[in-house]
């Protein structure tokens, strides 16, 4: 019930790509996907939902369908008459994040797994107990906690820092969102309580929990983004190096922003130039300060914005109708320029 | 040699107990004489004790090939928790550096957990080869058999890899096995010529009950009533994840119990909290599907109750058997509805891939290179392994007919008219004996006058109303540090 009001509130009267949609959701980052979100306006919504399963999405979509409030054909889905109405009445009791900035959160699930298992881990050592079972988490995300830990447990008054430094953090969150984070906190005797649990406590469906949850871990990490100096233990838990972009796209951006072209990228990369090209739309797309200027030619961005202007759906076979020479990566570069300036 | 003595001053230092259960101890002796072994020890018998005690005897590396992530990590972080650090889960969920790195120092693990599909990786096979294996266990052995509920393709090649890897012992362990995949299990593994120690299926401290309501309505009273009546705690078993949420809903809602639903569609932390939670005794019942219970090692669950029929006697009995271990009473009921039978009937096929399918897959497997579901993992697995289409084909259509013989089976033993308990020990066992039915057996359909009988009819109704709203988050620091 509560996650098909969320996708209700996803959709518009205008036709949209569900694939994309649930992509989107996923954060699967394709170009393709990146610029659907991008044109609908979901991109901050990216990855929210890593683990939402192909079949629950279709279920939902159909039970919104059935109910009448949205038409879906082979490719698309779009709302009713009657969906509208819904949507205007669901989206203002729905519980929408605030923190969480999809292009900047691609690490908000490791670092949520790095930041429980810290606090249970010193939590144990400070009870002085090494009988218990850590949070299941990733190899590579134990190892880290672990390599974290040995570095600064020999340090006096260690987990009182800690103790210190989540006070203030959490001080900075409302209330009800701190109290609802610490609550699932696991440590020395404290099991913490499922979403489920938290749900039923406050008549509220595990679905809002979990959104709730999920703003304040990205409150929490924005935070510790933007305040280094403060947190000096809790930081080292976020990975830093960790941009909004893919690993394999960061390497052709840092090359490019030391002056390679996209070809000589190409040669020293033993990478496909289309593929250096997906690597430039997303980084188009997830990137505030793009320099689209760097890749486009202005005497065809004046063309295709003249014909855009007239039909703003413009296919690329449209366009390269009328410019022959067109690429499309020019013309997919100049749609998210678009996209982007008029927000 | 090692003597007897040894054995059990063994069992006592590392993990505290005086006796052995049957079989245990048939199987260490084998294992530590060197013997290709097979071991059949019903579900809640602790066959991790039969390869876990002689690794501490033997002294060097035990392999053990597992079918599934979650499982191995269970059992990694119980070792951990008994103090074993030196255990390792070697998974697909690795990084490819974490892994390198734990293969270059493979030799100092005393545990090393396998997939079946990792151990076949040439880089991993060298690795192990540099160590010396005293044991390599084939845990969930009957997924090598085309006959087991569970078969794996992946399990396929472990003959070839034993023969790779020269442990000094190999055992293969299972919980449920019949003759048929016994067999099966010993072909398929190079080991003919294995020690087979087999116990008895039987739990006599189980009581077996079946309740057929007409509609689900009914079936929601009768099991209300039911686990408001039972000492806990218990889990109920679902076929559907939707369900296991609407009761425990229903549950929450309606009763004074402190229940939780948990399915495989949870995240890892939500999991994790209910499953710790479950353990410490902080919950009386919960509503799970299959994903809930491999890896639980709790001994006083009082009841497993299944909401919907399972799809074979083996999934029934490997659930019913983490009740109980303890060894006090327990109680294990089936509920059914004609309905529930319909919905396994369809559940059937679902999953393996029609004639026609195998066809074109085999014609154009690139046609099908990002389809998902189960049926294309499957058909893309045996074409790993090297099978042609047409034994692709005959076996998939035998596992049809096995299906529909072992759903059948279920409803022969839901229909029953008889003793449950020996209609299960003719159906596994080698020589089934002769079970003393009484009314602590198996008992009267539809009846909860059981509990009565077994001492499992819960004495203090706790009234307390559940706590509501939160805990304040500075308190709960304080209390974390």
């Amino acid at each position: 019930m509560m996650l098909m009001a969320y996708l209700l509130c996803l959709l518009t009267p205008e036709k949209r790509r569900y694939q994309a949609i649930y992509y989107t959701l996923i954060g699967k980052r394709t170009t393709s996907n990146l610029y659907a979100g991008l044109a609908y306006g979901l991109l901050k919504w990216l990855q929210i939902y890593p683990n939402l399963e192909q079949t629950q999405f279709q279920v939902e979509l159909k039970r919104l369908q059935t109910g009448g409030l949205v038409e879906i054909d082979a490719r698309y889905v779009w709302l009713t008459t009657a969906g509208r109405q819904k949507k205007a009445e669901w989206q203002p009791q729905l519980f929408w994040p605030t923190h969480y900035m999809g292009p900047q959160m691609g690490h908000l699930a490791q670092f949520t797994a790095r930041f429980l298992l810290a606090i249970q881990i010193v939590s144990e050592y400070q009870h002085q107990n090494t009988q218990y079972y850590p949070l299941a988490t990733s190899m590579k995300d134990r190892v880290w906690v672990a390599s974290w830990f040995k570095r600064h447990k020999s340090v006096p008054n260690f987990s009182t820092q800690l103790q210190t430094e989540l006070t203030q953090l959490l001080a900075q969150l409302d209330t009800k969102q701190a109290d609802l984070l610490v609550n699932q906190f696991i440590g020395h005797h404290i099991l913490g309580k499922s979403q489920q649990q938290l749900a039923w406590a406050l008549d509220s469906s595990p679905l809002t929990i979990r959104v709730r949850t999920l703003d304040a871990f990205a409150q929490i990490l924005g935070l510790l983004l933007t305040s280094e100096l403060g947190y000096p233990l809790l930081t080292e838990l976020v990975e830093h190096h960790g941009s909004q972009l893919s690993q394999s796209t960061l390497q052709t951006w840092q090359l490019i922003q030391h002056g390679a072209t996209i070809e000589q990228i190409s040669q020293q990369r033993h990478v496909k130039v289309g593929t250096i090209k997906e690597h430039l739309l997303e980084a188009a797309i997830l990137l505030p300060q793009f320099p689209f200027t760097q890749f486009l030619i202005p005497g065809i961005t004046q063309k295709l914005a003249v014909m855009m202007a007239e039909k703003p759906t413009l296919s690329f076979n449209e366009a390269q109708a009328a410019l022959p020479q067109l690429d499309f990566f020019v013309y997919r570069l100049y749609q998210i320029q678009r996209q982007v300036s008029t927000g | 040699m090692i003597t007897d003595e040894l054995i059990y001053k063994t069992l006592k230092d590392r993990f505290g107990y005086d006796t052995f259960k049957p079989g245990q101890l048939a199987v260490i002796r084998s294992v530590l004489a060197g013997q290709a072994t097979l071991a059949v020890l019903p579900t809640g018998t602790g066959k991790s004790l039969c390869y876990q005690l002689p690794v501490y005897l033997l002294g060097h590396t035990t392999v053990i090939v597992s079918p599934l992530i979650a499982l191995m990590q269970d059992q990694v972080a119980q070792l951990n928790y008994q103090g074993e650090k030196r255990a390792v889960a070697i998974n697909s969920s690795l990084e490819p550096r974490q892994k390198q790195l734990i293969l270059g120092q493979l030799s100092q693990y005393r545990f090393v957990f396998m997939a079946p599909e990792t151990i076949s990786q040439p880089t991993v096979i060298q690795a192990l080869q540099q160590c010396q294996i005293d044991l390599l266990v084939i845990d969930e052995a009957h997924c090598i058999s085309q006959w087991g509920i569970d078969f794996r393709p992946d399990y396929l090649v472990l003959a070839t890899i034993k023969r790779q890897l020269k442990p000094r012992a190999t055992l293969a362990l299972t919980a449920t096995a019949n003759a048929q995949v016994r067999h099966d299990i010993l072909t398929k593994l190079d080991m003919q010529s294995a020690n087979s120690v087999i116990t008895s299926v039987d739990r006599p401290n189980i009581y077996l009950g079946v309740s057929q309501q007409v509609d689900e309505a009914s079936k929601n009273r009768f099991l209300k009533q039911l686990v408001m009546e039972s000492q806990g705690p218990g889990i109920i078993y679902f076929s559907s994840r939707q369900k296991t949420v609407e009761i425990a809903t229903l549950l929450q809602e309606t009763t004074t119990l402190k229940v939780a639903y948990y399915h495989a569609a949870l995240s890892t932390k939500e999991r994790f909290t209910i499953q710790q939670q479950f353990m410490q005794g902080h919950l009386d019942v919960i509503c799970a599907t299959n994903a809930f219970g491999m890896g639980i090692n709790k001994a006083d669950i009082r009841y497993v109750i299944h909401y919907h029929l399972p799809q074979n006697i083996e999934s029934y009995l490997q659930e019913v058997g983490r009740a109980g271990r303890d060894g006090k009473p327990a109680y294990a009921l089936l509920l059914a509805t004609a309905q529930d039978m319909y919905l396994q009937q369809a559940l059937i096929s679902f999953g393996i891939p029609e004639v026609g399918l195998i066809q074109r897959f085999y014609q154009d497997p690139n046609l099908f290179k990002g389809s998902q579901g189960n049926e294309f993992e499957l058909l893309r697995r045996y074409q790993q392994i090297g099978m042609e289409e047409q034994a692709v084909s005959e076996l998939l259509k035998n596992r049809q007919k096995e299906k529909q013989f072992a759903l059948q089976t279920m409803l022969d033993f839901l229909n029953l008219h008889g003793c449950r308990r020996q209609f299960i020990v003719n159906y596994f066992d080698e020589d089934p004996r002769q079970i003393e039915h009484d009314d602590q057996c198996c008992g009267e359909p539809n009846s909860t006058a059981f509990l009565e009988k077994l001492n499992l009819k819960k004495i203090t109704n706790d009234k307390a109303p559940k706590t509501a709203g939160l805990d304040h988050w500075n308190g709960i620091l304080k209390q974390l540090f």
